[in-house]
Formats: C-alpha cells, sequence, structure tokens
C-alpha cells in the first residue's frame, strides 16, 4: 500500500472528524470501532510491509512534498523502526477494546467523546511515526487536548482540577522540551536552515556540538518526558489523572501515554546525552530516583483506599523500573525497557477496565467496600487474577520478562551496577505486597454489598458477571499477557537491532569502571 | 539417553497434565463439573507412566555403561537479549535437563500426584469448586514438573514462582474464608520474599558465568558449559576478576533464601502452617510431599556452586537443624491434627536440608522421597478423619477412632511409625543417613537432630494415641463456621457451602470410601518399602550420584578422600574411595542406625505411656510447665513479632509516604515553578482566569496553525 503510515494517521483523523458530525446516540460508537479497527488493519498491512530482518533502519518512509518546510528545516516525515512499530501496535490494540469498554458506561455526548478518543489515537500514533523532532513534539502535545477533555468531561468527581492539573503538569513540562528541541533543530542544520530530522538532530548531538549545550538540552528534554513518565518527584499529577479519569481514559493514559514520555527520552533524549560527560554523570542520579520511585510508588500503593489509585501508583513503581532499564545503556537493559512500555500498556491497561468493569456494578472502588467479587463475579475474578500476576511479574506471563530484563540490565550495567539491581528487585516484593493486598480485599474474603447499594437498580439482585462484551474486551488482553510470557522473543528478537543501534558506542561505554565520575561537566559546581 | 521414548517426547510430561488442566478450568464448569478429575487423572497418569518409564529407562542405560548420566533438550529461544550467540548476551532457552536426580525428582511428583488426585476426586465430591479445584492441581503438576526438568536457573525459577501461584490459589480455595484468604497471600509473599535472593542469585550467576544454563554441551557433546559445569572448572574460575570470584562466593547464599522461602525454613517458615487453611489433599501434595521439597531440589541441583562453599553449606546445615528442632517442639504442643503435620513438615524438611548442607545430598534427596510418601499418606488420613469428623481436627475432642475408621486407623499407624522412624520403615532408612552424615561433620549437628528424632516419635504417636486408641470420643455436630473442610459434604449439598449443618448421622455412612482408601494403601505400601532402595545396595544412591549436580558430593558421601572429590579438577573425573574412610563411614551407619532406633522407639513408649495408659499424668505435667507450653503454644510468637516488627512499620511508613506525597511533594512541584509559569500562560492565553476550555481550545488552536504553517510550506 502506497505511504502505509499516512492511512495510518489519516484513517483515525478522518474517522475523528467525521464521527463529529455524525448524528444519533448508536452511530458515534460504532463508527469509533469501526474506525479504530480499520486503524489496527492498517497495522497488519504496515506489518507485512515492515520487513523484520532489517528491523534496525526506519523503513516504510514518507515525506509528501506538498508538506515540506525547507527553510524552515521541517517536514512532515514518517518512518518507523521496530521500536516505533510495537508502541503503535499496542496502541491500535488498546485503541479497540478502550472504544469497546467504554460502550456502557459512556452515556453523554457519545458524539464528543469518541470524536476525542480517534483524535487521541491520531496523535498517538504520530508520536511514534514521527521522523522529524518538531512533528514529533506537535503530535506529543497533541495528545493533551483530547485528553484533557475525556477527563474533564466524562471524569469522576474532580474531574475538571485532575484535568486542569494534568494539562498544567505536563504541558507546561514540555514547554522546556520545546525550548531544547528549537535549540538543537537550528544547530542540527547546515548554515542558517536548521534542520529538524531525527538522523540529523542525533548526528548533531554527537558530533558537533558542545557537550554544555548538550548538557542542557538533554535536560531540557528531560523535563518534559520525565513528568509525562512519570519519574518521581514530578508524578503527582498522575494519580488524581488516572483515577478521574474515565475507564478507557485512564486505559490510554496508562496503557499508551505513559510511554511517549519513555519513548522521547530512549528516542531523544539519551542519543542526545549519550557520553560519560551528559549521561555518563546522570545516570547515577536518575538511576536513584527510579528507584526511589519504584519502593516509594509501591509503598504508597499499598496503602491507597481507592483501587484505582492503588493501580495508579503501581505505575509510579512500575516506570521506575522502565527507566531504570533504559539508563543502564545496555542491551539487555533497553530491551527490557521496550518490552516494559508494551508489557505495562497491556497489564495495567487491562488492570483499569477490569476496575472500570466492577466500578460500573458496584459505583465504588472503595477497598473497604468491596468484598469477595469471586463469589459474584466468577469471571471477572478470573481476568483479576491473571492480570494481578501478570503485573506482578509471574515468570510465564508478560510482566515477568520486561521486569527481569530490565533489573538484569541494572545489575549488570557499568553505569549502574549491582546495588541498583538488588534494591530494584526489592520493588518485586513489594509488587507482590500491593498487587495481592487488593487482590485479597477485593476478589475474595467474604461477599460484601457496597454500602448505599441497596434498592439499587432492581433492588436487591446484585450485579452479575462479566457479559460477553466485556469478556470479548478482555479475553485479547488475557491472550496477550500469556503469549508474550512465553514467547517474547517474538517483540524481543525484533528489537536487538534498533536498540544495538541507540547503545552509545563502544568507547562510550568503556569509560566507566566503578562508580562513573566525571568532572569539568560546566554545571557551574 | 535420547532414544528414549519418554525422552523423545518429554515435553508431554508436563504439557499433560496441562492441556488437562485447561480443560478441566475451561470446558468442565456447570453440569460437567463432576467430571472435572477425568482429564486431571489422564493427563497426570500419563505423564506419570511417562516418568517412570523415564526412570526405568535411565537406570537401564546405567546398567549398561556406568558414568555420569545427563542429556539437555532445547525447545525453544525464551527470552533473548541482545545478538544471539554472543557473549554477554542473555539468551535463555525452554529446555530441559535429564538426569537421575531429575528422574527420580519426576516420579515423586507425577507418581505421588497422580495417587493424590484420584483420593481428592473422592475427597471434593460435591465442591461447587470442582473444577477450579482440579484445574488447578494439573497446573501445580505442570509448574513442578517444569521446575524439576528446566535445564537453566531461569526455568527454575518458572516453575518455582509457578508453584508458588498454584499454592497460593489452592490455599485460597476457599476463599471467602478470610483465615484463608490471608494464609494465600501470606504464603505468596513470603517466598516472594525469598525469590527476590533467587532473582538476585540468577543475576549474579549470570554476572559471573554469562550464563544461566546449569550444563550445556560443547561440540562434542560433553556437558562441559554453562554456569554449574563452570563452577566445577578450576580453570574458569581461576581466569576470572577478582571481583567475580568473590561473587561466586555469593550465589549460594542468595540462591538459598529461595530455596528458605520455598521449603519453610526458619526465617522463612511462617507461611507453611498456615497454608494448612488449603483443602487437605493440596496440604498433602504441595505442602507437604512436593513443591515445599523444591529448596532442597535447588541445594542439590546446584551441588557444584555450593559444595565448595563451606560457610554456605554450614549455614544451611545450621539453619535445617535449628529449623528441625524449632519446628519440632512447636509440633508437640498442637491439637489440630494438620497443624501437627504442618510443623512436622518444616521440622523434616530441616532434616533434608541438613542432608545437603553436610554433603550428603543423596540422603537428602533420598529423605525427601521416603517423606512424600509417608507424609502425603499422613496428610491423607488426617483428610479422612476430618471428612468424618464433619471438619473437626481438634485432637483434643476426639479419641478412640480406631472403631469408627478401623482402615484409616491401620494406614495412619504405617504413617506415624515411618515418620516416627521406627526400624524397617522408610523413614527410618533416609533419616538415619542424613544424621549418620550430620555427625559426620558434627557431633553437635547430630545431637540436635538425634532430639528432634525423638520429639518427632514423641509428638507422632501422641497423636496416634489421642486420636485412634483409647475411648471412643467424638465430636458432636460440625465444625462451627468455617473450620477445615466443613465443606466437605459427600452428599451433593457443596451448593451450600461451609454453612450446611444440616443434621449428620455418625452411623449411616461409609467414611472410608474405596476412592480414598486405596490411594492411601498405595501410599503405605510405599512408606514401608521405599526405604529399601537405598539400604544395603545404595541403588538409589548410587543412581543419584550420576547427576553431574551430585556427584562431587555422592563421592564424599561414599567415602572418597574429601579434597580429592571436591577438587574441580576431579569434576567427572573417577576418585578412588579410601577403604579406611569407606569403613568408618560404614561402621557410624550402623551405629546410628541402633541409636535412632533406641531413641525412636523410647520416643513411641513415652508417647504412649503418657496418651494412652496415662493421660492424666500428661495433663498434670503440662500444668506443672505452664510457661512452657504456653511458649509452644503460642509458637514463640513468631508470627506476631513479624507483624508488629516489620509488616505494621512498614504500613505506616507507606502511610507517612502518602502524606508527603500528597502535602509536600505535590506541593513543592506545584509552587517549584510549574503553577507561576502556568499561570503567567493562562493569563497570556486567555483573557479571563479559570477558563481552562478556552486555554485548551487557544493551545489545539495554536497547533492546528502551526500544522497548517507545516503542510502549506
Amino acid at each position: 500500500m502506497e505511504g502505509t503510515l499516512i492511512w495510518l494517521l489519516l484513517i483515525p483523523l478522518a474517522g475523528a472528524v467525521v464521527g463529529a458530525c455524525l448524528q444519533g446516540e448508536r452511530a458515534p460508537r460504532w463508527w469509533a470501532l469501526l474506525v479504530s479497527l480499520a486503524t489496527a488493519a492498517v497495522t497488519v498491512v504496515a506489518a507485512c510491509e515492515f520487513d523484520f530482518s532489517a528491523s534496525g533502519q526506519v523503513q516504510l518512509l514518507v515525506s509528501p512534498e506538498a508538506f515540506r518546510l525547507p527553510e524552515a528545516g521541517i517536514s512532515f516525515t514518517l518512518g518507523i523502526d521496530s521500536i516505533s512499530f510495537w508502541l503503535i501496535a499496542l496502541t491500535v490494540f488498546l485503541m479497540p477494546l478502550a472504544i469497546a469498554a467504554s460502550w456502557e458506561s459512556i452515556a453523554s455526548r457519545r458524539k464528543e467523546y469518541y470524536a476525542w478518543m480517534l483524535l487521541l489515537e491520531f496523535a498517538m500514533l504520530g508520536v511514534f511515526a514521527a521522523r522529524d523532532l518538531l512533528l514529533f513534539y506537535v503530535f506529543f502535545e497533541l495528545t493533551l487536548v483530547p485528553m484533557f477533555f475525556i477527563i474533564g468531561i466524562w471524569g469522576g468527581a474532580e474531574r475538571q482540577y485532575a484535568a486542569l492539573k494534568f494539562f498544567l503538569f505536563t504541558f507546561a513540562a514540555s514547554v522546556f522540551t520545546l525550548a531544547g528541541v528549537i535549540y538543537i533543530g537550528t544547530t542540527a542544520g547546515q548554515g542558517a536552515v536548521p534542520s529538524f530530522r531525527i538522523e540529523d538532530i542525533i548526528n548533531s548531538a554527537q558530533s558537533g556540538m558542545s557537550t554544555q549545550a548538550r548538557y542542557w538540552v538533554f535536560l531540557a528534554m528531560l523535563a518534559g518526558f520525565a513528568v509525562k513518565v512519570p519519574l518521581f518527584p514530578v508524578h503527582t499529577w498522575l494519580p488524581l489523572a488516572h483515577t478521574e479519569a474515565p475507564t478507557a481514559g485512564s486505559v490510554i493514559l496508562a496503557g499508551v501515554l505513559l510511554k511517549l514520555g519513555t519513548y522521547g527520552l530512549l528516542r531523544f533524549a539519551i542519543p542526545v546525552g549519550a557520553g560519560p560527560e551528559v549521561l555518563g554523570a546522570l545516570t547515577p542520579l536518575l538511576g536513584v530516583l527510579c528507584l526511589i520511585g519504584i519502593i516509594y510508588g509501591a509503598l504508597v500503593a499499598w496503602v491507597q483506599q481507592d483501587i484505582k489509585k492503588l493501580v495508579a501508583y503501581s505505575s509510579v513503581s512500575h516506570l521506575g523500573f522502565c527507566v531504570l532499564g533504559m539508563l543502564a545503556l545496555n542491551q539487555t537493559g533497553i530491551q527490557g525497557s521496550i518490552m516494559y512500555m508494551i508489557n505495562h500498556g497491556l497489564s495495567t491497561g487491562a488492570m483499569f477496565l477490569v476496575i472500570g468493569m466492577i466500578y460500573d456494578r458496584y459505583h465504588t472502588r472503595d477497598i473497604n467496600q468491596l468484598s469477595g467479587l469471586a463469589k459474584q463475579m466468577p469471571r471477572l475474578a478470573f481476568f483479576f487474577i491473571l492480570f494481578t500476576f501478570s503485573s506482578i511479574g509471574l515468570p510465564g506471563l508478560n510482566g515477568f520478562v520486561s521486569e527481569f530484563l530490565t533489573i538484569l540490565g541494572a545489575f549488570t550495567s557499568p553505569h549502574l551496577g549491582i546495588g541498583y539491581g538488588v534494591v530494584a528487585a526489592l520493588g518485586i516484593i513489594l509488587g507482590a505486597v500491593y498487587m495481592l493486598h487488593m487482590a485479597a480485599r477485593v476478589i475474595f474474603g467474604p461477599l460484601k454489598v457496597p454500602q448505599g447499594h441497596h434498592g439499587h437498580d432492581d433492588g436487591h439482585s446484585l450485579p452479575g458477571d462479566i457479559g460477553a462484551r466485556e469478556i470479548a474486551v478482555l479475553t485479547p488482553l488475557a491472550a496477550a499477557v500469556v503469549i508474550l510470557g512465553v514467547v517474547p522473543n517474538v517483540i524481543l528478537k525484533t528489537l536487538e537491532e534498533p536498540v544495538a543501534a541507540l547503545i552509545p558506542s563502544e568507547s562510550q561505554i568503556v569509560m566507566v569502571e566503578g562508580p562513573a565520575v566525571v568532572s569539568g561537566v560546566g554545571l557551574g559546581e | 539417553m535420547e532414544q528414549l521414548f519418554a525422552v523423545k517426547h518429554s515435553y508431554l510430561i508436563p504439557l499433560l497434565p496441562l492441556l488437562a488442566a485447561a480443560i478441566a478450568g475451561f470446558l468442565c464448569t456447570g453440569s460437567r463439573k463432576k467430571l472435572a478429575h477425568w482429564p486431571i487423572w489422564i493427563g497426570v497418569g500419563i505423564s506419570a507412566i511417562l516418568s517412570v518409564t523415564l526412570l526405568f529407562g535411565m537406570a537401564s542405560v546405567w546398567h549398561d555403561h556406568h558414568g555420569p548420566l545427563a542429556y539437555v533438550q532445547n525447545w525453544y529461544q525464551w527470552i533473548t537479549a541482545g545478538p544471539a550467540g554472543v557473549s554477554g548476551t542473555f539468551d535463555v532457552a525452554v529446555g530441559f535437563l535429564f538426569d537421575p536426580l531429575t528422574a527420580v525428582m519426576l516420579c515423586v511428583v507425577t507418581v505421588i500426584g497422580f495417587f493424590i488426585t484420584v483420593f481428592a476426586a473422592g475427597y471434593m465430591k460435591g465442591e461447587e469448586g470442582y473444577f477450579r479445584f482440579f484445574a488447578y492441581l494439573g497446573m501445580f503438576i505442570f509448574m513442578m514438573t517444569m521446575l524439576v526438568m528446566g535445564d537453566n536457573f531461569l526455568m527454575l525459577y518458572l516453575g518455582w514462582e509457578g508453584v508458588g501461584l498454584c499454592s497460593y490459589l489452592l490455599i485460597g480455595y476457599y476463599y471467602d474464608r478470610p483465615a484463608a484468604r490471608d494464609a494465600a497471600k501470606k504464603a505468596f509473599i513470603v517466598n516472594r520474599i525469598g525469590d527476590f535472593g533467587f532473582g538476585v542469585g540468577i543475576m549474579l550467576t549470570f554476572a559471573v558465568f554469562g550464563t544461566i544454563n546449569y550444563f550445556s554441551p560443547d561440540e562434542a557433546g560433553n556437558l562441559t558449559g554453562g554456569a554449574l559445569a563452570l563452577a566445577a572448572d578450576p580453570n574458569f574460575v581461576l581466569s576470572l576478576p577478582e571481583w567475580k570470584q568473590h561473587a561466586i562466593q555469593w550465589i549460594p547464599f542468595m540462591l538459598m533464601l529461595g530455596a528458605f522461602g520455598k521449603s519453610a525454613q526458619f526465617p522463612l517458615y511462617v507461611w507453611l502452617p498456615d497454608a494448612m487453611e488449603g483443602p487437605t489433599p493440596v496440604s498433602a501434595l504441595i505442602h507437604a510431599a512436593t513443591m515445599v521439597t523444591a529448596g532442597v531440589y535447588m541445594i542439590a541441583r546446584c551441588g557444584t556452586l555450593f559444595v565448595g562453599n563451606e560457610a554456605a553449606m554450614w549455614t544451611i546445615a545450621i539453619i535445617g537443624a535449628f529449623t528441625a528442632i524449632f519446628a519440632a517442639s512447636i509440633a508437640l504442643r498442637q491439637f489440630d491434627l494438620k497443624k501437627v503435620f504442618a510443623y512436622s513438615t518444616i521440622s523434616q524438611l530441616g532434616f533434608m536440608f541438613v542432608g545437603v548442607g553436610v554433603l550428603a545430598p543423596v540422603a537428602g534427596v533420598f529423605h525427601l522421597m521416603t517423606h512424600a510418601f509417608f507424609k502425603a499418606l499422613l496428610f491423607l488420613s488426617s483428610g479422612v478423619v476430618m471428612h468424618a469428623m464433619l471438619g473437626h481436627l481438634d485432637m483434643r475432642r476426639m479419641s478412640g477412632l480406631k472403631a469408627v475408621l478401623p482402615k484409616t486407623r491401620w494406614l495412619i499407624l504405617i504413617g506415624c511409625a515411618a515418620l516416627a522412624g521406627v526400624p524397617g520403615l522408610s523413614g527410618f532408612f533416609s533419616k538415619d543417613e542424613i544424621v549418620a552424615a550430620a555427625w559426620h561433620q558434627s557431633w553437635v549437628l547430630g545431637l540436635v537432630l538425634l532430639i528432634t528424632a525423638f520429639m518427632t516419635a514423641y509428638y507422632t504417636f501422641r497423636l496416634y494415641f489421642r486420636v485412634f486408641e483409647g475411648p471412643l470420643v467424638q465430636p458432636d455436630g460440625p465444625a462451627e463456621g468455617h473450620s477445615h473442610g466443613s465443606e466437605h459434604d459427600d452428599h451433593g449439598h457443596g451448593a451450600h457451602g461451609g454453612h450446611d449443618t444440616h443434621g449428620h448421622d455418625h452411623g449411616h455412612h461409609n467414611h472410608e470410601p474405596m476412592i480414598m482408601i486405596l490411594p492411601l494403601a498405595v501410599l503405605a505400601i510405599g512408606a514401608i518399602l521405599a526405604g529399601y532402595v537405598n539400604v544395603g545396595t545404595h541403588h538409589l544412591g548410587d543412581f543419584l550420584g550420576q547427576s553431574p549436580s551430585l556427584s562431587q558430593s555422592y563421592l564424599v558421601a561414599k567415602g572418597a578422600d574429601y579434597e580429592a572429590a571436591l577438587n574441580p579438577a576431579m569434576f567427572g573425573q573417577h576418585v578412588d574411595v579410601h577403604p579406611k574412610l569407606e569403613e568408618d563411614l560404614h561402621l557410624l551407619h550402623i551405629r546410628m542406625m541402633i541409636i535412632s532406633s533406641v531413641v525412636a522407639l523410647v520416643g513411641v513408649g513415652l508417647a504412649m505411656y503418657l496418651h494412652l495408659f496415662n493421660r492424666r499424668l500428661s495433663d498434670d505435667l503440662v500444668l506443672r510447665f505452664r510457661g512452657i507450653a504456653r511458649v509452644l503454644e503460642g509458637k514463640y510468637w513468631v508470627d506476631e513479632i513479624y507483624q508488629g516488627a516489620i509488616v505494621n512499620p512498614l504500613r505506616k511508613f507507606g502511610q507517612l509516604l502518602y502524606g508527603f506525597d500528597r502535602l509536600v511533594i505535590d506541593g513543592l512541584v506545584w509552587v517549584a515553578g510549574f503553577v507561576p509559569q502556568s499561570a503567567g500562560f493562562v493569563l497570556k492565553l486567555t483573557t479571563q482566569r479559570g477558563q481552562l476550555q478556552g486555554y485548551a481550545l487557544t493551545m489545539m488552536l495554536g497547533i492546528v496553525l502551526l500544522l497548517v504553517l507545516v503542510f502549506v510550506f
């Protein structure tokens, strides 16, 4: 197909526009489902066209003549390597499920809702497919708008505050990123003409720029991405946004949007900062932030009353692993980190779906009000436990592979080392603690009717088990969770080449034998 | 060996139970629930047959040409991070290792597992979650076989955590009971603490050896590669940089943490007594016969990493001996049948750890095997008691049950005698080997074990004489509320769950249905005869000694020169047995047999006196030593200490952090720039404060404008 990636973006965009004009109550959701499935189908086409034997190369490049701005060095260039491909696959996989999960629970202003969802899909796919840094940034920011409305309109009680906080935090932080992007773009070009081509940017960063400039560009990029990830201590927008967002919003937020941050770090910040002077000096510190995030997120998750907030804080912990693996700057750690992005998207997305299904029935997420759901909803309990164990990192399920690889990466990394690995491994104990605490309270134990539930619906009967639609939503996730645990190499093998290309060259790795002590960075110390 | 059918088709051994579990779990719901045991019987049954043919096939291969026996089989690459085939790449396969240790473990797991599933079909009849129960059992057998067949540490970890999952699900089988739910959670988390060490051990192994395979074949097919082979290769070890040589010393300590968790050794044993909340067949299969022995298996398997490390070996032996006597002392004052056997299991696992710790892993594995028979028998028999007594397990409320349960009485007597170490039964021989090996290393260890053996004989027969002998006393009515197994109800009223309190007439029902008694009889025969596979001729020991993991310590146990056997240069080579040492060891064994026979019989005799002939005296004694009794009944309050010293403070800390998160961090982040900055933006972009939708729309417009600019120019 000519310009597959253009189609990939065009379909959800056009879908959003058309969807916004549709009439009727039922049409928008069917339309949205159809569009998201069509987008998924285009991804399958892209997968067929993508040559996985050369997965490190940027493929399916398109750069329409009409959309170029040579004077400003900007172009609408799309292209994917396998890292982008798998994140796109994650996005198009989660989107139809998120839409199907909104089927009943979104009852008001459906037309707008589904239009925003499709626009969000467009923006997310754009982030992963962009080969132009400015284009990336535009898409990166564009994701904020639909999510802002999704949280702000269809969210919970504190939705407006949550949406505001989400928007301001991520937007304000990414202003720094924009500054960095513009700066590096102007230095990357030839002469007076800037260039935002990713290749030029990275070349320029690794050859032309001064250490000090790279240092600041790295920090600028980090500012925006770290808030998005979110890294400790700039994570505080996340629990609120996750908790207040409607189910599908949380799914996409946790499943994909957080990965925009890790993707940005991996794709831009790390290559720009590569080398002993910048990353070498900062990884120990950033690694410590990740470790704090892992332990801190887990402990805070454990004491939550609201199960959605519990899962939200668990994301802080999980993303700590993800970034830690990346900072290991070795093949094991980065491959593990990319797997972590995918696996966290699947299992946490799934967890939010299940919690949403509980909320649809009981209208509470209070851990003290829910108990013994296994009795009433055995099928839901099955999925709940499966995704819980995926999240805990049970070998044989997906979470284990990425968790193990990221910790092993940190453990064997010359930048981080055994101490980092051991502390991160403590996180796997705490992961079991908070997840099983939730499972024990919500799924097991004597069946309890939430207060205020009496007289709801038709009086005494408790809500039933999940139905066919909900099973159809959860089953693909369950299958993915198992398959990626049993044969993770399906993805891992294809990540080998692009990751090898990302890793700083040999001379840069050798630098640290022991603790990284780098001087002369010019930070004004 | 690769020609053996069971090796060629080895994937069937784990996969059939898994498939069976899937059928039972997904298809045998609703009205087909009653059939759920069939797929499991068939799947586990075939698996057991294959395991036995594997064992005999290997034995005949060994018979034909003596020498090390091991064969590695790779199915597919599981996790590869980095370019394949390059050193430093983490590359691990789903693969199996076949050696005598694997074969023996497989047989224990699948054969005993099979008989327990047969028993369970009778025991769990009419349960609401019948299909669920059997699905978990099938999954457990799958995970356990993966655990013992895996050819690398990550496969071991897979099976290890997998059986942990099944254990979690099965302990929490009666999930609506808070006690069961909490016990399940506790089991998994305490095991995770051990697995933390295990995981770090695996990573250290990878960091040092660059591989986590146990043994991997070179071009000629010799198993010279792999972490366990390299650990025994002096050239390799000496060529390592200093920090790696140092790290090698730490690997066993990390791994043993995992073993202490899974095999319920001090200080991580606390989950096992609580695990008795699960249905009794589960206690028999998972928490006595198979899963909890995985730690012993691990240390035996990693023999080459452990044997040269004296500090590690002493740690294991001392922890094992301490756990043995500590748990046995608690068992002295327990009243719940299953709790007695639970502490007894912890204690017996301590024996096995001493075995592997004093360089006698063959003895450890031998005891593991005999213990699997008699402990499964004991648990299942107490299940029969519970079934008949409507959920009651308190030995203070029952007596003289031989009149009601005549068959069970004989079966449990055999089990008790084997556990107590009565001469001639299986437990006697295997325990004796460990005690002798321990004495050979240090008389203190030996003495501790002898005292423990005495306590074992006493508490075992205390239980027997209290419950089965003496005047007939039966508890009235079913056990209150949700106490153990009150769900079991063989009249098809399963749906009533634990609240089934209809009048139950003791006389009317057969308390000993054949489906429950037959498997018990088989286990009882095993409990009597299993010892003879390694008595006199030492067939089992010689066979196990051909495992590359065990060969070094096997030679030591045979009486080879300690230095020579442990010299890595001699790994895989023939080492002469020292005739004098062999003679000494033989004598020691004979002496120990006599001593431990006396110890066991005195223990039984004391129990008989205090609990059959003169029960009043035993009650008086308890009154006189009230303090000690209270400490034992309180189980030294270890659970309370953990709760107060670790769990509660940690949770408090979590709450503190949450407060900190909301007040301090959030506040700081707001203040530190985001708010003023963003407020500035808002003010600039929108005329009215607070109109955020307007703001967002402006932002959106800006982006669209930018896009348009890009597109147009």
